[in-house]
Protein backbone atom coordinates (compact mmCIF):
# COMPACT_ATOMS: atom_id res chain seq x y z
CA UNK A 1 0.00 0.00 0.00
CA UNK A 2 2.79 2.35 1.00
CA UNK A 3 4.66 1.45 -2.19
CA UNK A 4 1.63 2.33 -4.33
CA UNK A 5 1.32 5.68 -2.60
CA UNK A 6 5.00 6.37 -3.14
CA UNK A 7 4.71 5.53 -6.82
CA UNK A 8 1.67 7.81 -7.16
CA UNK A 9 3.61 10.63 -5.50
CA UNK A 10 6.60 10.06 -7.78
CA UNK A 11 4.37 10.14 -10.84
CA UNK A 12 2.76 13.34 -9.63
CA UNK A 13 6.19 14.93 -9.21
CA UNK A 14 7.16 13.85 -12.71
CA UNK A 15 4.00 15.34 -14.22
CA UNK A 16 4.43 18.59 -12.32
CA UNK A 17 8.04 18.83 -13.48
CA UNK A 18 6.77 18.61 -17.08
CA UNK A 19 4.07 21.18 -16.42
CA UNK A 20 6.61 23.60 -14.96
CA UNK A 21 7.93 23.99 -18.52
CA UNK A 22 4.46 24.77 -19.95
CA UNK A 23 4.57 28.32 -21.39
CA UNK A 24 3.27 31.03 -19.02
CA UNK A 25 1.60 32.94 -21.85
CA UNK A 26 -0.60 30.04 -22.94
CA UNK A 27 -3.73 28.30 -21.73
CA UNK A 28 -5.04 24.86 -22.48
CA UNK A 29 -8.61 23.97 -23.37
CA UNK A 30 -9.53 20.49 -22.18
CA UNK A 31 -13.04 19.77 -23.36
CA UNK A 32 -15.73 20.01 -20.74
CA UNK A 33 -13.18 20.62 -18.03
CA UNK A 34 -12.60 24.15 -19.30
CA UNK A 35 -9.53 26.31 -19.81
CA UNK A 36 -6.45 26.29 -17.58
CA UNK A 37 -3.23 28.19 -17.11
CA UNK A 38 0.01 26.45 -16.17
CA UNK A 39 -0.44 27.20 -12.44
CA UNK A 40 -4.04 25.99 -12.48
CA UNK A 41 -2.92 22.71 -14.06
CA UNK A 42 -0.25 22.25 -11.39
CA UNK A 43 -2.75 23.03 -8.61
CA UNK A 44 -5.16 20.45 -10.00
CA UNK A 45 -2.49 17.77 -10.18
CA UNK A 46 -1.49 18.53 -6.59
CA UNK A 47 -5.12 18.31 -5.46
CA UNK A 48 -5.74 15.00 -7.28
CA UNK A 49 -8.81 16.58 -8.90
CA UNK A 50 -10.52 15.02 -11.91
CA UNK A 51 -8.69 17.33 -14.30
CA UNK A 52 -5.44 16.71 -12.43
CA UNK A 53 -5.89 12.99 -12.94
CA UNK A 54 -6.67 13.55 -16.62
CA UNK A 55 -3.38 15.44 -17.03
CA UNK A 56 -1.54 12.58 -15.34
CA UNK A 57 -3.27 10.08 -17.63
CA UNK A 58 -2.25 12.02 -20.75
CA UNK A 59 1.35 12.29 -19.57
CA UNK A 60 1.64 8.58 -18.78
CA UNK A 61 -0.03 7.52 -22.02
CA UNK A 62 2.30 9.81 -23.95
CA UNK A 63 5.37 8.38 -22.23
CA UNK A 64 4.18 4.83 -22.97
CA UNK A 65 3.61 5.75 -26.63
CA UNK A 66 7.10 7.30 -26.82
CA UNK A 67 8.57 4.12 -25.45
CA UNK A 68 6.69 1.96 -27.98
CA UNK A 69 7.57 4.27 -30.85
CA UNK A 70 5.15 7.12 -31.29
CA UNK A 71 5.46 7.23 -35.08
CA UNK A 72 3.64 3.90 -35.28
CA UNK A 73 0.52 5.83 -34.38
CA UNK A 74 0.76 8.31 -37.22
CA UNK B 1 -21.95 20.66 -56.79
CA UNK B 2 -24.68 21.35 -54.29
CA UNK B 3 -24.94 19.88 -50.85
CA UNK B 4 -26.46 20.81 -47.55
CA UNK B 5 -24.03 21.76 -44.80
CA UNK B 6 -25.14 22.22 -41.20
CA UNK B 7 -22.69 23.62 -38.68
CA UNK B 8 -23.20 24.50 -35.03
CA UNK B 9 -21.26 27.39 -33.52
CA UNK B 10 -22.08 28.06 -29.89
CA UNK B 11 -20.02 30.85 -28.33
CA UNK B 12 -20.17 30.99 -24.56
CA UNK B 13 -16.59 30.38 -23.36
CA UNK B 14 -13.02 30.57 -24.70
CA UNK B 15 -13.21 27.08 -26.18
CA UNK B 16 -16.45 27.52 -28.11
CA UNK B 17 -15.41 31.03 -29.21
CA UNK B 18 -12.15 29.70 -30.68
CA UNK B 19 -13.85 26.80 -32.43
CA UNK B 20 -16.58 29.06 -33.80
CA UNK B 21 -14.17 31.63 -35.23
CA UNK B 22 -11.76 29.02 -36.58
CA UNK B 23 -14.39 27.21 -38.63
CA UNK B 24 -15.63 30.35 -40.45
CA UNK B 25 -13.29 29.65 -43.36
CA UNK B 26 -14.87 26.24 -43.86
CA UNK B 27 -18.29 27.90 -44.16
CA UNK B 28 -16.87 30.31 -46.73
CA UNK B 29 -15.39 27.43 -48.70
CA UNK B 30 -18.68 25.53 -48.62
CA UNK B 31 -20.49 28.64 -49.89
CA UNK B 32 -18.00 28.94 -52.74
CA UNK B 33 -18.71 25.31 -53.60
CA UNK B 34 -22.40 26.14 -53.82
CA UNK B 35 -23.51 24.47 -50.62
CA UNK B 36 -26.69 25.40 -48.82
CA UNK B 37 -25.51 26.51 -45.37
CA UNK B 38 -27.33 26.04 -42.08
CA UNK B 39 -25.18 28.02 -39.65
CA UNK B 40 -26.53 27.49 -36.13
CA UNK B 41 -24.67 30.36 -34.48
CA UNK B 42 -24.82 31.19 -30.76
CA UNK B 43 -28.46 30.99 -29.53
CA UNK B 44 -29.46 29.20 -32.73
CA UNK B 45 -27.30 26.28 -31.68
CA UNK B 46 -30.22 24.75 -29.80
CA UNK B 47 -32.03 21.44 -29.97
CA UNK B 48 -35.26 22.73 -31.54
CA UNK B 49 -33.41 24.51 -34.32
CA UNK B 50 -31.07 21.55 -34.89
CA UNK B 51 -33.81 18.94 -35.06
CA UNK B 52 -35.92 21.19 -37.29
CA UNK B 53 -33.10 21.67 -39.81
CA UNK B 54 -32.19 17.98 -39.78
CA UNK B 55 -35.80 16.95 -40.43
CA UNK B 56 -36.27 19.57 -43.17
CA UNK B 57 -32.96 19.44 -45.04
CA UNK B 58 -31.30 16.07 -44.22
CA UNK B 59 -27.85 17.75 -44.29
CA UNK B 60 -25.16 15.91 -46.23
CA UNK B 61 -22.54 17.13 -43.78
CA UNK B 62 -22.96 18.13 -40.14
CA UNK B 63 -20.15 19.69 -38.11
CA UNK B 64 -20.66 20.11 -34.39
CA UNK B 65 -18.46 22.62 -32.59
CA UNK B 66 -19.01 22.51 -28.88
CA UNK B 67 -18.82 20.49 -25.74
CA UNK B 68 -20.06 17.01 -25.11
CA UNK B 69 -19.52 13.68 -23.48
CA UNK B 70 -19.75 10.02 -24.48
CA UNK B 71 -23.50 10.27 -24.99
CA UNK B 72 -24.20 13.87 -25.93
CA UNK B 73 -23.15 16.86 -27.98
CA UNK B 74 -24.22 20.25 -26.68
CA UNK B 75 -24.90 23.62 -28.23
CA UNK B 76 -25.04 27.16 -26.89
CA UNK B 77 -24.58 27.39 -23.11
CA UNK B 78 -23.96 23.63 -23.01
CA UNK B 79 -27.59 22.73 -23.67
CA UNK B 80 -28.07 19.33 -25.30
CA UNK B 81 -28.39 19.19 -29.10
CA UNK B 82 -28.28 15.46 -29.72
CA UNK B 83 -27.82 12.41 -27.52
CA UNK B 84 -28.11 8.64 -27.60
CA UNK B 85 -31.66 9.23 -26.31
CA UNK B 86 -32.63 11.33 -29.35
CA UNK B 87 -35.31 10.00 -31.70
CA UNK B 88 -34.13 7.50 -34.32
CA UNK B 89 -34.79 9.94 -37.18
CA UNK B 90 -32.43 12.47 -35.54
CA UNK B 91 -29.72 9.85 -35.11
CA UNK B 92 -29.95 8.76 -38.75
CA UNK B 93 -27.67 11.28 -40.45
CA UNK B 94 -25.25 11.42 -43.37
CA UNK B 95 -21.68 12.49 -42.52
CA UNK B 96 -21.11 13.91 -39.04
CA UNK B 97 -17.91 15.44 -37.65
CA UNK B 98 -18.01 16.36 -33.96
CA UNK B 99 -15.28 18.66 -32.62
CA UNK B 100 -16.55 17.81 -29.23
CA UNK B 101 -15.22 15.68 -26.45
CA UNK B 102 -15.73 11.94 -26.29
CA UNK B 103 -18.85 11.74 -28.44
CA UNK B 104 -17.29 9.24 -30.86
CA UNK B 105 -17.25 6.74 -28.03
CA UNK B 106 -20.99 6.07 -27.61
CA UNK B 107 -23.02 8.66 -29.51
CA UNK B 108 -21.06 8.03 -32.72
CA UNK B 109 -21.61 4.29 -32.50
CA UNK B 110 -25.29 4.76 -31.72
CA UNK B 111 -25.77 7.10 -34.69
CA UNK B 112 -24.20 4.55 -37.03
CA UNK B 113 -26.39 1.78 -35.57
CA UNK B 114 -29.39 3.98 -36.40
CA UNK B 115 -28.27 4.55 -39.98
CA UNK B 116 -25.77 7.42 -39.98
CA UNK B 117 -23.35 6.87 -42.86
CA UNK B 118 -20.22 7.98 -41.01
CA UNK B 119 -19.57 9.63 -37.65
CA UNK B 120 -16.13 11.09 -36.99
CA UNK B 121 -15.09 12.55 -33.68
CA UNK B 122 -12.98 12.12 -30.59
CA UNK B 123 -13.20 9.24 -28.15
CA UNK B 124 -11.69 11.29 -25.33
CA UNK B 125 -11.29 14.99 -24.61
CA UNK B 126 -10.38 17.23 -27.55
CA UNK B 127 -7.53 19.48 -26.45
CA UNK B 128 -6.00 22.63 -27.83
CA UNK B 129 -3.55 25.19 -26.50
CA UNK B 130 -3.93 28.92 -27.16
CA UNK B 131 -2.23 32.20 -26.37
CA UNK B 132 -3.77 34.30 -23.61
CA UNK B 133 -3.19 37.58 -25.43
CA UNK B 134 -4.82 36.31 -28.64
CA UNK B 135 -8.19 35.58 -27.09
CA UNK B 136 -9.85 38.43 -28.98
CA UNK B 137 -8.06 37.53 -32.25
CA UNK B 138 -8.10 33.73 -32.42
CA UNK B 139 -7.16 33.55 -36.09
CA UNK B 140 -3.78 35.19 -35.41
CA UNK B 141 -3.03 32.64 -32.68
CA UNK B 142 -0.13 30.58 -34.03
CA UNK B 143 -0.36 28.11 -31.15
CA UNK B 144 -4.06 27.36 -31.65
CA UNK B 145 -3.28 27.05 -35.35
CA UNK B 146 -1.22 23.91 -34.67
CA UNK B 147 -4.26 22.20 -33.16
CA UNK B 148 -7.17 23.61 -35.15
CA UNK B 149 -5.62 23.63 -38.64
CA UNK B 150 -5.74 19.79 -38.93
CA UNK B 151 -9.39 19.83 -37.89
CA UNK B 152 -10.24 22.51 -40.46
CA UNK B 153 -8.32 20.59 -43.11
CA UNK B 154 -10.51 17.57 -42.38
CA UNK B 155 -13.67 19.61 -43.02
CA UNK B 156 -12.25 21.32 -46.11
CA UNK B 157 -11.25 17.99 -47.61
CA UNK B 158 -14.79 16.70 -47.14
CA UNK B 159 -16.27 19.89 -48.63
CA UNK B 160 -14.11 19.32 -51.72
CA UNK B 161 -15.98 16.02 -52.06
CA UNK B 162 -13.20 13.70 -51.02
CA UNK B 163 -14.02 10.60 -49.00
CA UNK B 164 -13.90 10.50 -45.22
CA UNK B 165 -10.93 8.14 -45.60
CA UNK B 166 -9.00 10.73 -47.61
CA UNK B 167 -9.96 13.56 -45.24
CA UNK B 168 -8.75 11.55 -42.25
CA UNK B 169 -5.51 10.74 -44.02
CA UNK B 170 -4.78 14.41 -44.85
CA UNK B 171 -5.78 15.63 -41.40
CA UNK B 172 -3.63 13.06 -39.61
CA UNK B 173 -0.73 13.92 -41.88
CA UNK B 174 -1.12 17.57 -40.89
CA UNK B 175 -1.15 16.60 -37.19
CA UNK B 176 2.05 14.66 -37.80
CA UNK B 177 3.68 17.68 -39.50
CA UNK B 178 2.64 19.98 -36.66
CA UNK B 179 3.86 17.45 -34.11
CA UNK B 180 7.33 17.47 -35.70
CA UNK B 181 7.24 21.27 -35.90
CA UNK B 182 6.50 21.48 -32.16
CA UNK B 183 9.25 19.00 -31.31
CA UNK B 184 11.77 20.99 -33.25
CA UNK B 185 10.89 24.17 -31.30
CA UNK B 186 12.19 25.35 -27.94
CA UNK B 187 11.80 23.35 -24.72
CA UNK B 188 8.59 25.14 -23.73
CA UNK B 189 6.98 24.46 -27.09
CA UNK B 190 7.84 20.77 -26.97
CA UNK B 191 5.53 20.35 -23.95
CA UNK B 192 2.61 20.93 -26.32
CA UNK B 193 3.39 17.84 -28.41
CA UNK B 194 1.67 15.43 -26.01
CA UNK B 195 -1.66 17.24 -26.48
CA UNK B 196 -1.48 17.13 -30.25
CA UNK B 197 -0.67 13.43 -30.05
CA UNK B 198 -3.65 12.98 -27.70
CA UNK B 199 -6.05 14.40 -30.29
CA UNK B 200 -4.59 12.15 -32.96
CA UNK B 201 -4.95 9.08 -30.78
CA UNK B 202 -8.60 9.82 -30.09
CA UNK B 203 -9.61 10.91 -33.60
CA UNK B 204 -11.89 8.03 -34.72
CA UNK B 205 -14.66 7.22 -37.11
CA UNK B 206 -17.59 4.82 -37.13
CA UNK B 207 -19.42 3.69 -40.25
CA UNK B 208 -18.36 3.84 -43.88
CA UNK B 209 -15.22 5.91 -44.49
CA UNK B 210 -15.64 5.69 -48.28
CA UNK B 211 -18.59 8.11 -48.22
CA UNK B 212 -18.46 11.66 -49.61
CA UNK B 213 -20.76 14.64 -49.12
CA UNK B 214 -22.02 14.17 -52.65
CA UNK B 215 -22.26 10.59 -53.74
Amino acid sequence: MEDKENIAEEIKKLVIARLEVFPENKKISIGNFGEFSKNELIDNVNKNSEIGNKIIEIELEFLRAMKKGIYNEF
Amino acid sequence: MSFNFLITRPEHDDTTFYLSVWCKDTIKLAEEKGAKINDLYREKANKREFEGRVSKFCPDLIVFNGHGNENTVTGHKNRELISIESKDKILKLNIVYAISCRSAKSLGKKCVEKGTKCYIGYEDDFIFVYEKEKISHPLSDETAHLFLEPSNLFIETLIKNNSVKEALKRSKKKIQQNFIKILSGNEQETTLARYLWWNLRNFKFHGDDDVRVES
